[in-house]
């Protein structure tokens, strides 16, 4: 209804908006299938007919066995899952919707919707005796409640992950729903994290950090990945209604939180300490629609060049996507890659097989998804071939530093125009999913390719802390003159080394030519003003690309200085032109329009609407222009047209 | 947005139903009690006055009571209440009411002894089949319920066209059985000539439907008459075997209906959710129409309001039943002015309205409002029921006259006829969903379900085991476990509480006094669960075994406890202990043969307006076994 609206909106907006940047690829889904699987294929693991193998959880058995537990309340261990003959053994049924899966001590761990079961087979038949009930928490009696994990900490102790209801909206009608909690084996409950909504994936890093994937929903602007800790709450404000039960670490409550403060989490979780913002953003629709299970690669480099990077399943589009994660001052965050498409129906887990292939469980009963199978079992399988891909992109303080799987075409990598940036937002509010907001052009000013041509460091203008990034390396191939297989990654920059965005200095700008004949910029007192200027302004700038003052008042044909000291943290200019707001929007427009010469030009465009104007001035230096103000009276605008700024940093120079 | 206050309303709802650490039950019984139906007329049965004169083997007695050891035998005790039946020698007729009937719809209660046969002949001539189906696994027309075959000497076969009920729903000899029946006598026209079998529109016995729009093409074997017509007296088979019948009530219909006639309507945009002064609004469009329906509406996916009137030809006077439902909106039935029905808001199917008036014989101006504020929702229902008069749709139904049987698709049917079969899932029990809930099914044919959040056995049936498509199917909305076999209902409470002392109230649910942990089950080589639960650091087995393939379940309890621990057997309106040492439950809807191999005896004590039947296990190690019989 109007959640299909929204989406429907979402899925346009995102496709008109992208389109700009051309990322509605001009492949089809075929061929990039096709291309994929050059460097790892999808092979099939045979399922007898009789079983509907609608995978909630996998898990490898001490004997490699693959366990695997289904909705319909199975557990199934299959022997020989890497062949073409596996065969299959039913080791337990009955369970209520299984959504997870563990082997520890010679048995399994599972959740189910309404506990967290412990079996054993203690005869040793292949069929579990032992049902045990380690933890048993209520349940309304909605289907929307669906209980996932168990995945074990360092210690011993598991994690589970519990669903909202859905009642139109979510809810957390009983305890602990929209929680992640804390249980020992013997059954000692702990809440550690709330605001979840659609948890159905999470990990446990080797640090023993936890992480989860949310689906776009209500409260949640986009598909995401973020790092619970213990009193974090992730977004959805429906299980806050637990917050007062004792053994809850944090005391938020749900009208703590405004239903729309009109900012993006990032900006909202400075005034509430308790939220947790993603520490990957998966943009809806262009990496998945429902993200599920993750999966570190700790294979040491046999699953091919991406060690230590986390791959992310994704239910509604039948595919995985990569994530490069970093942690930058203490604060988790990265960048998501398109990895491998065309599964057989919804990715729900992914484990590691013991010869280094991925295990891919699958179920889409009751959801559509790409893959049109019901429920489905593969095998990710690296075919030993290493693709060319953006390896990782790295956040700097001026940039972002790019390494490659193959060393690049140095000429064409060293060329900005090879690359766009562009960065966005989404809102937060309890509305379903957000529309993309605050999109902004950014700047690549130059680029230094590494001697071995495996990296590139991008020296950006215009990056914003709490926006995602998207970075389109389009121009950029390999050595052997191979395209990128997906030249596109989405980096969540929470944080830059130093804490602090800085733009390059001066020297690092690529400035190709001299700098431009500029007659209508003055830094120097014109000798004929003997008694120096009738008037003398110091501007500066405010926070939120303004100027800090709406207006300066001039004698028609007077003399005028101005200086203009730049206080924020990047690039300004400043710009007299004629009266009338058109002019001022097309000045803005024109400038956003000199492309690579802009920085030559200061980014003042050629024009008779433009009378005066300064340089482009660092942060933290200053500059002043002399000019002899028009005899025509009127309100003539002062801008700064570095691109995108333009619309806000506005003032009215009155000659009167 | 529109949808904000709905939600919020359920959000309220959620938070008063919500669970706290130990699950509650609604209070269901707190919640009047509203007509859903017109009353029935019931049988005087202090005499024989309403059934024409009748041979010595029918008499009216106040008890009957059946030895489960003992063919064919009553055992009674004075009084009024029920009829009862033994032939013997020189005394086996049959027994036929007073009235005649065309259309009947009847809900009685039956008792049949060890292999007894007897039937019930609607206008004489048409039978549903009485007998000890007990211990039958695929039941045939001459099963309980079943429609009788007809006969005819010159066929081959001679026996034809018998129909057996769904399943065997019979209970155990000695147990009461309901039967609710809607029967739809012949058609014939003006010259006599049959246009129409008799049908038998619905067959319910204990709760289950077991025949759907059945059609009888003539008399059934045994039948009174060899010739049909418009009416006849309602009949029992008398000279087959004893049998007992108490609470038999009956609406007689004509052929009447409740008709709208001349009818008009309007149509206009509509979003609000409150019905607006729509003379006010600027109409789309009037016409006259023969259809009263949510489908006139233009636009499936719009938003509008449409308001019929007309006029409602009332047959006769007396008092008629309304109820109308809408999917998904608003809507309110109007006659002249008074407001009859009102669902002015945002109603679902599941909240129909309900309204008794008395009406004069004549046409009553009417006018049926239906608002559509609902996008994506469409369709309202309104039905009558009056004096003489079925109840029958007033809105024109969709074209299909015969309401579609319900499917069973075996691909969601759990069977258990190989091994001992378990299956977690959502359970309704007395309209409750229960959540920490598993069925068990066996190849016995004799299934259970254990709620473990109260450690209590809920629930159990025979025949077929379980349907899932509740669960299986798509999302699986509901999440419930259907068993494919009439249950008979446990009291639902935890079945094991610490009482103060012997006339404490019993908890409905698990006290915040009590720590309970569930602890699960294991399974023994056959794979029968033992569910193990800690009360208080007491520890409690439950185990079940089906006895034979006969209704009858055995219930294991072992204990080990400091404490002394109370286990309520069972409740119902009426516990009687009988001759033979075996308890009757809830007015003899089943049988509970507590061992004499126990130490302690149960009591039976009243509270709450009801019978409790409750036995105290010592401290230290117990063990409790007893049998249900159904």
């Amino acid at each position: 209804m109007n959640i299909v609206n929204t989406i429907i909106k979402n899925a346009l907006l995102t496709a008109i908006l992208f389109s700009t940047v051309q990322f509605v690829n001009a492949q089809s889904l075929a061929e990039i299938i096709k291309k994929e699987s050059v460097y790892y294929k999808i092979v099939d693991v045979p399922i007898p007919q009789h079983i509907k193998l609608e995978v909630g959880g996998l898990a490898l058995t001490d004997d490699d066995k693959l366990g695997v537990s289904t909705r319909r309340g199975e557990v199934w261990v299959i022997d020989k899952p890497y062949s073409l003959t596996p065969s299959y053994n039913r080791y337990a049924h009955g369970l209520h919707e299984v959504l997870g899966l563990a082997y520890k001590d010679k048995g399994f761990y599972l959740a189910q919707r309404a506990e967290l079961t412990r079996l054993e087979d203690k005869n040793g038949d292949g069929k579990a005796d032992v049902y045990k009930t380690i933890y048993s928490w209520p349940l309304s009696g909605n289907y929307h409640e669906y209980s996932f994990g168990p995945k074990f900490m360092s210690n011993g102790d598991m994690l589970v992950t519990l669903n909202l209801g859905w009642e139109g909206r979510g809810v957390s009608s009983v305890k602990w729903r929209g929680w992640l909690l804390k249980i020992t084996p013997q059954g000692l409950m702990t809440p550690i994290a709330t605001g979840l909504r659609s948890p159905s994936g999470f990990v446990i890093n080797d640090k023993d950090a936890a992480f989860y994937t949310e689906n776009q929903g209500d409260w949640v602007g986009s598909g995401r990945m973020t790092h619970l800790a213990s009193g974090d709450f992730a977004g959805n404000t429906a299980g806050l209604r637990w917050t007062d039960d004792p053994k809850s670490p944090l005391k938020l409550k749900p009208t703590d939180v405004a239903i729309k403060s009109g900012l993006s989490m990032y900006e909202y979780a400075k005034k509430i300490p308790e939220i947790k913002p993603p520490a990957v953003w998966f943009p809806h629709a262009i990496l998945g629609i429902s993200t599920s299970d993750i999966l570190i690669d700790n294979t040491a480099g046999k699953f091919g060049p991406f060690d230590g990077q986390w791959f992310v399943g994704d239910q509604g589009h039948s595919k995985i996507m990569r994530v490069f994660m970093e942690k930058v001052n203490g604060v988790y965050q990265g960048a998501a890659f398109p990895f491998v498409e065309g599964f057989s129906s919804g990715i729900l887990r992914m484990i590691w097989g013991k010869d280094v292939s991925m295990f891919v469980g699958m179920t889409s009963r009751g959801w559509s998804s790409t893959g049109k199978e019901e429920f489905g079992l593969q095998r990710l399988v690296w075919t030993g071939k290493t693709p060319f891909e953006i390896k990782t992109i790295k956040a700097q303080n001026d940039g972002f530093l790019v390494e490659f799987t193959k060393p690049v075409d140095k000429q064409l990598a060293a060329q900005s125009s090879s690359y766009t940036v562009t960065s966005f937002n989404y809102n937060y509010h309890s509305s379903y999913g957000s529309d993309i907001v605050d999109q902004q052009p950014a700047m690549v000013h130059a680029v230094k390719v590494s001697t071995d041509g495996l990296s590139a460091k991008l020296t950006v203008s215009g990056m914003r802390l709490g926006f995602i990034h998207q970075l389109k390396a389009e121009g950029v191939q390999s050595q052997m003159g191979e395209p990128l297989l997906h030249n596109t990654g989405f980096y969540t920059l929470n944080q830059v080394p130093g804490g602090v965005l800085k733009i390059a200095d001066a020297h690092n700008m690529s400035m190709a030519g001299k700098m431009s004949n500029q007659p209508k910029r003055v830094n120097h007192m014109p000798v004929s003003w003997t008694n120096g200027p009738d008037k003398k302004f110091v501007v500066a700038t405010i926070p939120g690309l303004k100027f800090d003052f709406k207006e300066i008042a001039v004698a028609p044909g007077s003399k005028v200085q101005i200086t203009f000291e730049n206080n924020d943290d990047m690039l300004h200019n400043l710009v007299i032109l004629q009266p009338d707001l058109e002019n001022a929007d097309k000045v803005g427009q024109m400038a956003m329009e000199l492309g690579l010469k802009g920085a030559d030009l200061n980014y003042v465009p050629n024009s008779d609407l433009v009378l005066f104007h300064t340089g482009i001035i660092q942060p933290e230096k200053s500059e002043s222009i002399y000019f002899v103000a028009p005899r025509k009276a009127g309100e003539y605008w002062i801008l700064c047209t570095f691109p995108g700024h333009s619309f806000t940093m506005r003032a009215k120079l009155i000659v009167k | 947005m529109k949808y904000l206050f709905l939600n919020l309303c359920l959000l309220v709802v959620c938070v008063l139903m919500s669970f706290n650490e130990s699950p509650k039950r609604s209070t269901a019984n707190l919640i009047e009690k509203k007509i859903e139906v017109l009353p029935f007329k019931k049988f005087n049965l202090d005499g024989l006055t309403d059934f024409k004169p009748v041979s010595k083997n029918w008499q009216i007695v106040g008890k009957t009571f059946v030895d489960l050891t003992q063919k064919q035998t009553f055992v009674s005790e004075p009084g009024t209440g029920i009829l009862l039946n033994i032939p013997g020698k020189g005394m086996s007729g049959n027994i036929f009411t007073a009235f005649e009937h065309s259309d009947i719809e009847i809900e009685l209660d039956v008792m049949m002894p060890v292999q007894s046969n007897s039937g019930l002949y609607f206008q004489g001539r048409y039978e549903i089949q009485l007998f000890d189906s007990w211990a039958v696994s695929k039941p045939k027309y001459a099963d309980i319920g079943g429609v009788y075959q007809r006969f005819d000497n010159s066929r081959v076969p001679k026996g034809y066209e018998g129909k057996a009920p769904r399943i065997n729903a019979a209970k155990a000899p000695g147990l009461w059985q309901h039967f609710r029946i809607v029967f739809q006598a012949p058609r014939f026209n003006a010259e006599g000539i049959k246009t129409k079998n008799a049908i038998f529109k619905e067959v319910f016995l204990n709760g289950f439907l077991i025949h759907e729009n059945q059609e009888v093409t003539g008399p059934t074997q045994g039948s009174a008459f060899n010739d049909e017509k418009p009416m006849g007296p309602f009949m029992i088979q008398g000279d087959h075997g004893a049998v007992a019948f108490r609470n038999i009530q009956c609406k007689l219909y004509e052929q009447n209906k409740v008709s709208f006639n001349s009818v008009s309507m309007k149509e206009f945009e509509n979003s609000a959710k409150l019905i607006p002064d729509y003379n006010k609004l600027e109409k789309l469009r009037e016409i006259s129409t023969d259809t009263v329906s949510a489908d006139m509406v233009t636009g499936r996916d719009s938003q509008k309001l449409l308001v019929f009137n007309g006029l409602m030809n009332v047959p006769t006077t007396g008092d008629y039943l309304f109820e109308m439902k809408i999917n998904g909106g608003g809507g309110a039935l109007l006659l002249k002015t008074d407001t009859i029905v009102n669902l002015n808001g945002d109603f679902k199917n599941e909240e129909p309205a309900f309204k008794l008036v008395t009406l004069q014989k004549g046409f009553i101006p009417f006018t049926l409002i239906y608002n559509k504020h609902q996008k994506f929702r469409l369709g309202f229902s309104l039905f009558v029921e009056g004096p003489g008069i079925a109840r029958h749709t007033l809105h024109t139904a969709p074209p299909v006259n015969i309401a579609p049987v319900k499917k069973i698709d075996s691909a969601f049917v759990i069977d258990a006829s190989n091994e001992t079969v378990l299956q977690r899932g959502f359970l309704m029990h007395n309209k409750i969903k229960r959540t920490h809930t598993i069925s068990v099914g066996s190849p016995k044919n004799i299934h259970y379900s254990f709620d473990l959040a109260f450690g209590s056995l809920i629930q159990v049936w025979g025949g077929k085991f379980l349907e899932v498509s509740e669960m299986w199917a798509g999302r699986g909305i509901q999440q419930l476990g259907v068993p494919l076999g009439i249950p008979v209902l446990l009291h639902g409470d935890p079945d094991f509480a610490f009482l103060e002392n012997k006339n404490s109230n019993w908890p409905d649910s698990i006290p915040s006094s009590t720590v309970y942990k569930q602890l699960g089950y294991e399974l023994d080589n056959y794979g029968n669960p033992t569910f193990s639960t800690l009360l208080n650091g007491s520890t409690i087995t439950n185990s079940f075994v089906p006895i034979d393939s006969l209704r009858r379940l055995k219930r294991i309890i072992s204990t080990k406890s400091i404490k002394e621990i109370w286990h309520k057997l069972a409740d119902g309106s009426i516990i009687e202990k009988l001759p033979n040492g075996v308890y009757a439950i809830d007015d003899r809807n089943y049988f509970l043969d507590f061992s004499t191999d126990n130490n302690n005896t149960p009591v039976i004590r009243k509270s709450s307006g009801k019978d409790e039947l409750l036995v105290k296990i010592p401290a230290g190690n117990q063990k409790i076994t007893y049998t249900i019989t159904w």
